[in-house]
């Protein structure tokens, strides 16, 4: 079957990309008001945030007394470390993301085309260092307001200008070394590593109790005009080359794309870390442990410890979620009450999930946990040996500080309860179904998302196992009924946990999964 | 004596496979204008990792490919003119009819006369009643019949398949052997990957079996052995 066509009416990659997106406003009758109304949800829920976020600040800042010794974190400098931080985790998703990518119906319909990909790809190419101005202009003066409290209309708008342009010009660098193939891949390793070197700084301030208050951003305006002009040149230039970039790199960063957007709308952690994970670019052949020997629990615990010991990714978060600990009881605005609370929790959660991937692995593809000759509640709590692993490395240090900042070795009676609240937290959330999207929406800004609260799962277990460590935090003393209430709230949670496992799998219809009570092995 | 067209697929000693490990034994594989060449072999054996480096969408990891007589580039626009592909992509534009993904294919291609083509088209596989439906939905071989009539609503000169059999009923799979069988006919060249011996059969094509030991090329009858065996 012939088909008779003219190479002269190919058209631009523009006008098919207009065309199939006139196609589809059509249909869905979105128009110039749609497009307006998600402008304004986008700048109205930024401005509930940012006014959220140093509302919190400064009523922490104005009940907060600071302790003989506790340090001051205020000024630009630590303003502009977790700037950093916010950069370094723009590069890295930059370089995971593509940032250049075309996933769905792009993909599969305009790429085979003989159109200018430039064409197709403008927008996309153009979206990344727009997106990351926005961000800037929002991450960076926010971060001058959490550090000072009296801070003047005119620094807040250097900061939102050197952030913007700083912003733009990482994400149209990104994407112009995006041709050159490994590029990107060593832009999410170098995003990585700004942001632990930028966090670990954060922390080292925090420790060593240096005066930085007298720290500056100098020549605010400059900076950012060049920074501006910089962030022009390398989008034109990125721009310029798109036609360059390889349809099965496209490909690639746009599935990521796509799949890290139904994480993120599902609020589903789990998922978008694995959405963002780099894959090795080449397979290394390892040494296969003997993990039969010494028995099947056995074998589970050392592969999830084979598993975090080849990731070193994982075991630097748990040490810098120790770090933050440790460092949160010498800063004066977190040294004691909620707000340290709530750096220990989180931190600590922190640690003990990035523990618990043997327990992800393990759900999302459970076919050799029922091999294993156990009961899916074995198998679970075996799976819990390695966070338990963690969350005691974290625990020690929070506790530990706490008990030499305090004198009062009696905190360190909390650290094993704690460790096992955490622990059984990382394995709740590791194991968990997936989002119901057959089921009613819940309402929010970015539309509708299933009402699984998979952001929370295993959060929830950590709050409600800790509560008697919150209420010491919050009326500010120690004392032994309330160890003895921690150690006890411990028990109950983990306990009811692990006699639960089989009775919440059998309720859930045969998703699979190693959970169910009878022997997987025997089936 | 007239000598050979050149080959619109040349393969030599090529390697393909992902995170440097190759997924089969390198592949010798020549296919003339004209001809239609089946790539046979079990699951997981590498046929569709060959497909994709024949596209342009895997870096050979070592040996030599061209196609249309140069090393294969996609990113040239006479690349994606001259070369069609479908593979086991399953994604569309959800505000986008079943006709309105053909029209777009075709006018991105520089068709003539679109809406006729398409019309054609939509009869040839069975989907004009189905023309105004989104592919959400179309069942999945609707889906399937879609895919495939993209690729024949443009122009081509070489086609690669993956699997095309893949959940088309008895009919259509006699009527694609029909619709490739022309495809050789009019002198374009196909390249498929297939576990259908019927297919192989009505096409009287040859095979290259492909698997981890040692790829060979073998005639369509000592194919059906190969796929039967």
């Amino acid at each position: 079957m012939t088909v008779e066509h003219d190479a002269a009416r190919i058209p631009q990659g523009s006008a098919v990309r207009r065309l199939t997106a006139s196609i589809e406003d059509a249909r869905a009758g979105r128009g110039f008001g749609a497009v307006v109304q998600e402008v304004w949800y986008v700048a109205i829920t930024v401005g509930l945030s940012v006014l959220f976020v140093t509302g919190i600040a400064d009523s922490i800042r104005g009940t907060v007394t600071a302790r003989p010794g506790a340090v001051t974190l205020t000024g630009e400098l630590p303003a502009a470390l977790v700037v950093l931080v916010a950069a370094g985790g723009l590069v890295s998703l930059a370089g995971r993301m593509g940032p250049v990518g075309l996933g769905g119906g792009g993909a599969a319909w305009w790429l085979p085309m003989p159109v200018d990909r430039r064409g197709l790809l403008r927008p996309t190419v153009l979206k990344w260092p727009l997106v990351s101005a926005g961000v800037g202009v929002v991450v960076a003066p926010l971060s001058l307001l959490l550090f000072g409290a009296d801070v003047s209309v005119a620094a807040l708008a250097e900061w939102a200008a050197v952030g913007a342009a700083g912003f733009a010009l990482l994400a149209g660098g990104a994407a112009l070394l995006q041709r050159f193939g490994r590029a990107s891949r060593m832009l999410a390793v170098a995003g990585d590593l700004v942001m632990l070197v930028a966090a670990v700084a954060i922390a080292g301030v925090a420790l060593t109790g240096q005066d930085v208050s007298g720290w500056t951003l100098g020549g605010a305006w400059p900076t950012a005009a060049v920074l501006a002009l910089g962030a022009a040149v390398t989008t034109v230039l990125a721009e310029r080359h798109s036609d360059r970039l390889s349809g099965s790199g496209l490909r690639d960063r746009g599935s990521v794309g796509d799949r890290t957007q139904v994480a993120v709308l599902s609020l589903d952690l789990r998922e978008l870390s694995g959405a963002l994970t780099v894959a090795p670019e080449r397979v290394r052949r390892r040494g296969s442990l003997r993990l039969a020997a010494g028995g099947a629990r056995r074998a589970v615990v050392l592969a999830d410890l084979v598993l975090m010991s080849r990731a070193p990714r994982q075991v630097a978060q748990v040490l810098v979620a120790a770090l933050f600990a440790v460092a949160a009881g010498r800063v004066a605005l977190t040294q004691s009450g909620l707000p340290l609370y709530g750096v220990w929790l989180v931190t600590g959660f922190w640690a003990a999930n990035a523990a618990a991937a043997g327990a992800r692995h393990a759900d999302l593809a459970p076919v050799l946990d029922r091999l294993l000759p156990l009961s899916a509640r074995d198998v679970r709590v075996a799976r819990g040996a390695v966070p338990l692993l963690a969350a005691t490395v974290w625990t020690l240090a929070a506790a530990g500080a706490q008990s030499l900042s305090g004198a009062d070795p009696l905190w360190l009676a909390l650290a094993p309860p704690w460790a096992a609240v955490l622990a059984a937290a990382a394995v709740r959330g590791a194991y968990r179904p997936p989002p119901r999207w057959v089921a009613s929406t819940l309402a929010s800004p970015m539309g509708g998302v299933p009402p699984t609260g998979g952001l929370f799962k295993g959060l929830d277990v950590a709050l409600v196992g800790t509560l008697p460590t919150a209420i010491t935090l919050y009326i500010g003393r120690l004392t032994e009924p309330l160890v003895i209430a921690q150690w006890v709230l411990a028990a109950v949670v983990v306990t009811f946990l692990v006699l639960m496992t089989g009775r919440a799998k059998k309720a859930s219809s045969g998703r699979g999964g190693p959970a169910l009570s009878r022997s997987p092995g025997r089936r | 004596m007239t000598p050979a067209p050149a080959p619109m697929v040349h393969a030599r000693r090529l390697k393909v496979g992902y995170g440097g490990e190759p997924v089969c034994a390198p592949v010798e594989l020549t296919v003339r204008p004209g001809e239609v060449v089946a790539l046979i072999g079990p699951n997981g054996a590498g046929k569709s990792t060959v497909l994709r480096a024949v596209l342009g969408l895997l870096e050979p990891m070592d040996g030599e490919l061209t196609v249309l007589g140069k090393p294969v580039d996609e990113r040239s626009a006479d690349f994606r003119a001259r070369v069609a592909g479908v593979l086991d992509d399953d994604a569309w534009f959800p505000g986008l009819t079943t006709r309105e993904h053909l029209l777009l294919t075709a006018a991105g291609h520089g068709v003539t006369r679109t809406s006729t083509t398409v019309d054609a088209i939509l009869d040839t596989f069975g989907m004009t009643d189905q023309q105004h439906v989104l592919p959400s939905a179309l069942s999945s071989g609707q889906r399937r019949r879609l895919l495939l009539a993209a690729a024949f609503v443009r122009p081509r000169e070489l086609l690669v398949l993956d699997e095309p059999e893949q959940r088309l009923d008895t009919a259509m799979r006699a009527a694609l052997a029909t619709l490739l069988t022309a495809e050789a006919t009019a002198g374009h060249s196909v390249l498929l990957a297939t576990h259908d011996p019927g297919l192989v059969r009505a096409l009287g094509a040859d095979a290259v079996v492909v698997d981890d030991r040692k790829c060979r090329r073998v005639t369509a009858a000592e194919a059906q052995v190969v796929m039967t065996t």
